[in-house]
């Protein structure tokens, strides 16, 4: 599937004059990205490292994924929607960036996993999970929600 | 306590995924190496 015209339709868009033409705006936006971010990783880190042992060993698993959902889904609307809006800004310039789509397929995956593997097995399991199986699902998302960041980093120096 | 069918294939998809993992950072390594050992001459 080719998403050219796409990016070539966002490039041309209301939203690329708004995000090229305002640089405030652009700032803004990309705190509010930026601060999506952090509460995205943040949610990550502590359900991930609570599953492979490292931290709040005495929270049950429900209790810990009832904390943190919420949270994580709200930061990654909020990522996606502010990311769209400064792609917008570089949309052919991302198209033919290969660390862009790096960060575009981690992402997919690590939405795919949590809503897909992660979540639907503490639901049916919680702290039943054998240690083995909590600690490979903790490592995993960390591993995945890493590349879907250092990726994200990397689009600016490639 | 035996392991439910759900539990076995989410196993097999976080190998999957580490192992994914692996190839990627892995390469971006060889791929910083070789531009280190060039940069060297």
């Amino acid at each position: 599937m080719d998403l050219l015209p796409l990016f070539d339709w966002l490039d041309t868009s209301w939203l690329a004059d708004l995000a090229k033409a305002n640089g405030g705006v652009f700032a803004v936006v990309q705190m509010f990205h930026l601060l999506a971010l952090v509460v995205l990783g943040g949610m990550v880190l502590v359900l991930d490292l609570r599953l492979v042992g490292a931290v709040f060993p005495e929270v049950p698993l429900r209790e810990m994924l009832g904390y943190t959902r919420k949270w994580f889904d709200g930061a990654l609307v909020a990522s996606l929607v502010s990311g769209v809006f400064m792609s917008s800004a570089v949309a052919m310039k991302l198209y033919y960036n290969e660390m862009f789509w790096a960060k575009m397929t981690g992402l997919l995956v690590g939405a795919l996993f949590v809503y897909i593997v992660e979540r639907p097995l503490l639901r049916q399991s919680g702290d039943d999970l054998r240690p083995a199986t909590r600690r490979l699902l903790g490592a995993s998302s960390m591993v995945i929600w890493f590349t879907v960041a250092a990726s994200g980093r990397w689009i600016g120096f490639s | 306590m035996p392991v439910s069918t759900f539990e076995k294939i989410a196993v097999v998809v976080c190998c999957l995924v580490l192992g994914s993992g692996a190839w990627f950072w892995g390469k971006q390594v060889l791929a910083a190496v070789e531009l280190l050992q060039m940069a060297q001459g």
